[in-house]
């Protein structure tokens, strides 16, 4: 499993990357997270969603309606992401990309560090 | 079976009321539930775990609510759901008023204690503060109110009843001022009268005013016919008030016509020139009629002589007045106009000062001699808004302690509220709020109340005081804003001790009751009964001094003599034939004549001229004149010498009768046959009297002295049999109708009169003991929810001591003793304040009680028998409950 703080400081990039392939909304964002990451990631309902109303505040994202599929029950709330958001997504791509390239450059071959 | 749909609802309803969450955020959460648990069935789970599962995976309900939190207080989001905010909060206001009025309907007796307690404790308080804005509002209603001011004058040295300040003033002051003082706008004079009027058959004697030209231009009396410029200018003109007008003329208009006056055989035709407006309650000048000074004879006979005082003088200032110097140039006008006069050559000392009086002071402040009538004074109003306030505490304590005690019964509700996640803040509201909805309750009953009993408290307090909610600007705002800081006041010690509880400790049943507790509502219980005690002192002092002063021995008899006026110059020839008439009358028993009644001599003069009298020696004597019989009627004890004798000639001017106070001053050794000289006329002792009260109690006995004048009198003074009163008074106005028939009959009681002086102290002793027992009341209404709360708290524990072979009366000490501990405190505190607080009150008498120990303890034991009456009612039904009975669910 990975660890909680990784998986918070993961959740906006995540959000942003998967808005940028196509609407989406909650649950599917969960489902997709979690298989993605074969179960690794997890996310609780109580963390995505005001996250989501987060950054719709900060305008990152919009938010509409569309009549769910079959089934009683409200309409779905689908995601989408902004112009700000796509700007924002490059920045934490950026970000990310930085980290991993620096902790990939101290992995490198190394002796005693290498799993056997 | 499990239902799909019937859990989502219900999951859903758990959080409607949660303000975390907007309707919008729980169709997400809820089209979540759905999307999850579809896909778990669709993995062949069954949908009641599917569901469960789902909501596990949904995390804590406190973390979704955090978390939602923290986004919900963004502003946007916060601007777009306030109508979702606002129905959370009604919602909770609507569960607020019924969780109140389930409690008022679950204790009907708390809550009908709490508002009788508070409903007399705001009825009392709203009375006694309409009391001090009437007296406060005096004279305010002239536009000039702020500029207008009276001149009175000091006379040094002249002491004449317990002041050398006398209110009336020259007639030529008036001229002066106008004319020698540029701040002076505009100054008029008045002179009170007391006449008879007549028009057709319609006669009565009526009070009313002589005013100068300028009364309107310095007072604001509208006039609702006649021109207030010239009303007053011409001789013979009245102007009748609209009620007085309508007395004589009905609907008829009166303007124009005329009235006859009549005083002393004198009948002046009077010209109507204004009818006016009544003049309101709140006027220390009050009249029926106007008279233009120009009609005074005495008036013009007077308007140069500044050693003449006789009016009341009235002057407007101008806007941009000072004041200081106006006080400072008013001496010069005494010096200017009297330094010339040889009296005033040899005692410069004594030369009048003038100053002025604040018009809007008057009433309250200003105690002179001679006042247009009988003035309010500021220490009342000081100490009834005292007593207002304090009895608005004992009402607010009541709250305090009923509800403090009674919080252990809602301990479990706070705890529950708690638990739930309610804030400290919402509880302190709720409980602030239900101290309101009280208070507000207790509103409603005191304005009805207070609208009941102001017509009798007009009576008590001689005043004319409304409630005009409809028309009195501000008064409904005022009662809300009352109501609303009785309820903040009495709720919020209750408020935050209830919401500080800690919901674990008491829903697990452990309420200690920490002692600082019980001890600020023993303070609260002290504090309430010594303010009682202190007012029952009060109560008990006032009425033993009107007691001491109705019974005490004044040196005369006073007892059922009737004291008529007398105007006609006829009946003063006709004397000897009245007397005759009046004693033939079986009911009659005695029948002599004098100036004055003999329980208020008010004439005055000084003498440096007397046998043996030393250089500069200066002695002030009150003096009347008397007719035969006088001595013997009124029971006056002459201690050397003889009464007058109709066989002695010359008693007649020549005579005179002394009392012991006046022979002692004179410091003669021998007195009868000494002479004396009085009002320029020389007469000798024949008598010395023992002291008697000629005047109220208020003043020290001062030397007096009677002579025998047999052609004047004011007043024929005839005592009668107490018996028959009816027919002896149609007897005697029967025969003044013979002797007088141009004028109606004028009588008083000479213990009325006397009564009448100690007016302002009988109507002080009758509302002093109704707001006593009123206090008293509602001190008892808390200790009786309190004695009430304690028995029922300790149920088990007397059950027990019953079991185990306690008496009742053991019981009943053990119930009574804690209370009855604070009274005897509540006493001790109180002695001091009262006891400082009435010396000071009898101080302004000159004939008073003695503070006794006896008041104090007489009062300590009504406080105390009333409270252990209160108590032992409860104490005795909870002794007595059958203790199976409070056993039986142990």
């Amino acid at each position: 499993m990975i660890s909680k703080a990784l998986v918070a400081a993961s959740l906006k990039p995540f959000i942003l990357s998967l808005l940028a392939r196509g609407d989406s909304y909650g649950y599917e964002i969960i489902q997709q997270v979690h298989d993605l990451t074969n179960g690794q990631v997890r996310w609780t309902t109580g963390t995505l969603y005001p996250l989501l109303h987060n950054l719709e505040n900060k305008g990152l994202i919009t938010s509409f309606q569309r009549e769910a599929e079959g089934g009683p029950g409200p309409k779905r709330k689908y995601y989408r992401l902004t112009g700000k958001g796509a700007k924002a997504l490059v920045d934490e791509r950026q970000q990310w990309l930085s980290v991993h390239e620096a902790l990939m450059k101290l992995w490198g071959p190394m002796p005693g560090l290498t799993p056997a | 079976m499990f239902d799909l749909e019937k859990e989502i609802a219900a999951w859903r309803r758990t959080l409607v009321y949660n303000r975390a969450f907007t309707s919008e955020d729980l169709d997400e959460l809820e089209r979540h539930v759905r999307d999850q648990v579809a896909a778990l069935e669709a993995q062949g789970i069954p949908a009641k775990d599917a569901f469960r599962q789902t909501l596990r995976e949904m995390g804590g309900y406190g973390a979704v609510e955090a978390e939602y939190r923290k986004v919900f207080w963004g502003k946007r989001r916060r601007r777009r759901e306030l109508s979702h905010e606002l129905l959370w909060r009604l919602s909770m206001l609507k569960n607020y008023f019924k969780i109140a009025f389930r409690n008022f309907k679950k204790q009907k007796g708390y809550a009908v204690i709490n508002i009788v307690g508070l409903a007399v404790g705001l009825a009392c308080f709203i009375l006694i503060s309409l009391f001090v804005q009437f007296e406060l509002s005096y004279d305010t209603f002239h536009d000039k109110a702020d500029r207008i001011y009276r001149i009175a004058k000091e006379d040094p040295g002249n002491y004449y009843l317990g002041t050398n300040r006398f209110a009336v003033t020259p007639a030529p002051l008036v001229k002066a001022l106008m004319e020698e003082f540029p701040e002076v706008e505009h100054a008029t004079q008045i002179d009170q009268t007391y006449r008879l009027l007549e028009y057709e058959d319609k006669r009565f004697y009526e009070e009313g005013i002589y005013a100068t030209e300028h009364f309107f231009d310095v007072f604001t009396f509208p006039l609702l016919q006649g021109d207030p410029r010239t009303a007053l200018v011409e001789p013979n003109s009245i102007i009748l008030t609209e009620s007085l007008a309508r007395k004589y003329f009905g609907e008829a208009n009166p303007m124009g016509q005329s009235l006859t006056t009549i005083q002393a055989n004198d009948k002046v035709e009077m010209k109507v020139v204004g009818i006016a407006k009544d003049v309101p309650a709140n006027s220390h000048l009050t009249f029926d009629y106007l008279i233009s000074m120009s009609s005074s004879r005495g008036y013009a006979r007077y308007i140069d002589h500044w050693d003449s005082n006789n009016y009341l003088t009235y002057a407007s200032l101008r806007p941009d007045h000072s004041l200081p110097d106006f006080v400072a140039k008013l001496p010069a006008l005494a010096r200017k106009y009297l330094s010339q006069r040889p009296y005033f050559q040899e005692h410069p000392e004594a030369i009048y000062i003038y100053f002025p009086q604040a018009l809007t002071d008057i009433h309250l402040r200003s105690h002179l001699n001679f006042e247009f009538g009988v003035n309010g004074d500021i220490k009342y109003v000081y100490l009834f808004s005292a007593i207002g306030l304090l009895i608005l505490l004992i009402a607010c304590i009541n709250y305090m302690n009923l509800a403090t005690a009674r919080s252990v019964t809602r301990a479990r509700e706070v705890g529950v509220r708690k638990v739930i996640g309610a804030h400290r803040a919402q509880l302190v509201r709720q409980f602030m709020g239900e101290a309101i909805i009280l208070s507000g309750l207790a509103l409603l009953v005191a304005v009805t109340l207070v609208q009941l009993l102001l017509p009798t408290f007009n009576t008590l307090t001689a005043r004319h005081m409304v409630l005009d909610m409809a028309h009195t600007g501000g008064l409904p705002a005022t009662l809300l804003l009352l109501g609303l800081g009785v309820g903040i006041l009495a709720g919020s010690y209750p408020a935050f001790m209830m919401s500080a509880f800690h919901p674990v400790r008491v829903m697990k049943g452990v309420l200690q009751r920490r002692t600082s507790k019980t001890t600020l509502r023993n303070v609260l219980v002290v504090v309430q009964f010594a303010v009682t005690v202190t007012l029952i002192v009060g109560t008990l002092v006032v009425q033993q001094q009107l007691r001491y002063i109705q019974r005490a021995n004044t040196g005369i008899d006073r007892a059922h003599v009737v004291s008529i006026w007398i105007q006609d110059e006829a009946v003063r020839g006709q004397y000897a034939a009245l007397k005759q008439t009046l004693q033939n009358h079986p009911n009659v028993l005695g029948v002599t004549a004098s100036r004055h009644d003999p329980t208020r001599i008010s004439s005055q003069s000084g003498t440096r001229q007397w046998e043996g009298a030393e250089e500069g020696q200066h002695i002030s004597v009150y003096h009347t004149s008397i007719h035969h019989d006088y001595i013997d009627l009124f029971d006056i004890e002459l201690v050397e010498g003889r009464d007058f004798s109709e066989a002695m000639a010359t008693d007649e001017r020549e005579g005179m009768l002394i009392n012991e106070t006046m022979a002692r001053r004179l410091g003669w050794d021998t007195v009868v046959g000494k002479w004396l000289n009085l009002n320029r006329h020389e007469a000798r002792v024949i008598g010395v009297m023992k002291d008697f009260n000629f005047q109220s109690f208020h003043q020290e006995i001062a030397p007096l002295a009677l002579y025998l004048d047999t052609e004047w009198f004011s007043r024929v003074l005839v005592k009668v049999r107490p018996d028959e009163m009816r027919e002896t008074i149609a007897f005697l106005d029967k025969t003044m109708a013979e002797f007088s028939p141009a004028y109606p009959f004028e009588y008083h009681f000479l213990d009325d009169a006397y009564n009448r002086m100690y007016q302002t102290e009988a109507r002080l002793g009758s509302l002093f003991s109704y707001f006593t027992s009123l206090a008293l009341a509602i001190a008892c209404l808390g200790l009786l929810g309190l004695a009430t709360f304690t028995a029922s708290q300790r149920t088990k524990e007397i059950g027990v001591r019953k079991v185990l072979g306690a008496s009742v009366g053991s019981i009943v000490a053990l119930l009574s003793k804690d209370f009855l501990r604070l009274v005897g405190l509540a006493f001790i505190v109180a002695v001091p304040p009262a006891y400082f607080t009435m010396q000071h009150w009898l101080d302004g008498f000159a004939y008073r009680i003695e503070l006794s120990w006896g008041i104090f303890l007489i009062a300590g034991l009504t406080a105390l028998g009333v409270a252990l009456s209160t108590v032992s009612y409860q104490s005795i039904k909870a002794a007595l409950a059958d203790p199976v009975k409070s056993l039986r669910y142990e």
